[in-house]
Formats: structure tokens, sequence, C-alpha cells
């Protein structure tokens, strides 16, 4: 996982790897540390990741949650085929942004919420 | 038709390796990326429902087998009962608020599965039958 800062309370997270119990279990903990506490708006780039399960998608609802709590949002962008195919099997895209590229992703974010 | 058998402990460790095998031998057979992912999760999301809900005391037997079209996947287990077939799927959440962090491993298991078959064994076993399209 790395993580850079783009601006205040603004940072972009890369993910890399499998996003499955095992994956969750490595970095859950770190990815909340990044984003929850500071409340940091966060694009996510999964383009590193190429296999997605619900333990994945369950971690990306609750970070996405927290922050929406603390007034920041979350979005991702990069998915790869079988990632692109799991998160439209249960309709992501409703609950979190799923762009297509970094600049999308920046600005899903970054426009004010109505 | 080829048939493995992969038997694990109803741990995560043991879990992980038991992921890392199935890994290891649906590359060795060649599958293209598609059915293989699908196989891959199918695995992933019953093993992992079964360690977390199921409460089994005993080993985790999944058999494995490839046919010309379709693989079959059958894990028997001795936890609770569970029979996904009766399980609802979680209605498509509208907000981040209301959405409901469950349910989604049987959902995505159903829609991997081309069918999916369940049976509680005369040893009080579950026993749950996918198969996948290659």
């Amino acid at each position: 996982m790395e993580v850079v800062n783009l601006g205040e309370r603004l940072v972009k997270v890369t993910l890399t790897g499998r996003l499955d119990t095992q994956g969750v279990d490595r970095l859950e903990t770190r990815f909340i540390a990044a984003v929850v506490p500071a409340a940091n708006n966060a694009i996510v780039d999964l383009s590193g990741v190429n296999f997605v399960a619900s333990m994945g998608i369950r971690m990306l609802i609750a970070v996405a949650r927290s922050l929406k709590q603390r007034q920041a949002r979350l979005a991702l962008f990069g998915t790869t085929a079988q990632v692109k195919d799991v998160f439209e099997a249960v309709s992501l895209h409703k609950l979190i942004p799923v762009c297509a590229t970094e600049t999308d992703a920046l600005a899903s974010i970054t426009i004010p919420q109505a | 038709m080829e048939r493995y058998q992969i038997v694990f402990a109803p741990n995560l460790p043991a879990f992980y390796e038991a992921s890392a095998t199935l890994r290891g031998l649906l590359a060795e057979k060649g599958l293209a990326a598609k059915p293989r992912s699908d196989v891959e999760l199918a695995f992933e999301e019953v093993a992992a429902n079964i360690l977390k809900h199921g409460s089994p005391v005993h080993d985790i037997d999944v058999q494995i087998s490839f046919q010309a079209d379709h693989v079959i996947l059958t894990f028997e287990d001795d936890g609770l009962p569970f029979n996904p077939l009766l399980h609802r799927d979680p209605d498509v959440p509208e907000s981040l608020d209301e959405a409901q962090i469950g349910g989604l491993g049987v959902m995505i298991v159903k829609q991997v599965a081309s069918r999916v078959e369940y049976s509680r064994t005369p040893q009080q076993h579950n026993r749950l039958t996918l198969e996948i399209s290659v």
C-alpha cells in the first residue's frame, strides 16, 4: 500500500495485490489509519489489484462510510477486469464512485456536494 | 474428467494455504482468466463464510472436478447448517448510510455459479455443490 499526499486533507492510496480475506487481513488496519482519523478525502488506485472478493468490497464500503460520517469522500479508479466484474455484480457504483481515470476520481470527490 | 481434493483445518492460516493451493492448481490447468477468477471467487466466498459463521470443528473438504465445459466445486463441512439457496440477496442499497455490510459473498457465489445445490448429509454436514462454466 502506498499513500501520497495530494493536498490539504486529500490523499491518493494505491492498493496492490488481492483484496480477498488474506489481502484485507494484511492491509485493512493500515488503509483505515491512512485516511479515516484525519478525515482525508481519498482516491484509491486499484490498477494493481487483480482480484477482489466480498471482504475487499466490505472494507471499501466501511471506509467510505466512516469518511462520510466525517464529511470526507472516497472514490475508486483503475479497476482491472475481474475487479470491474465483481463491482458491477454488487452495484458498488451506487455507493462509491467507480471512475475510469484518476482525473475523474479527483473530480468526483472535489466537486462540492449538494 | 479429473478430480482433486483440498482439505484444510478450520483456521485462517490453513484457509490461506488452501487458497494458494487452489490457485496453483488452476494455473496448472490453464483455465482462461474469467473462469479461473470465478472458481477462485467461489472458493474464497464459500470457505470464508464457513469459517466466519459456521463454527466448524473438523477439516473442511473441497472436491474439485474439471470437466469439459465446467468446474464443479463441492464443499463439505461440519459447521452450523447453512443453505445459501434459502438466503435472500441483500437489497441493493441506495446510499452508504443504509448499506448492509453482509450477504455480499452469497450474492457473488450465486452470480458466478451456473448451478448451486445444497444438502445436509446424514452425518449432519453441509454439502454445497457449485458448477462454474469455463
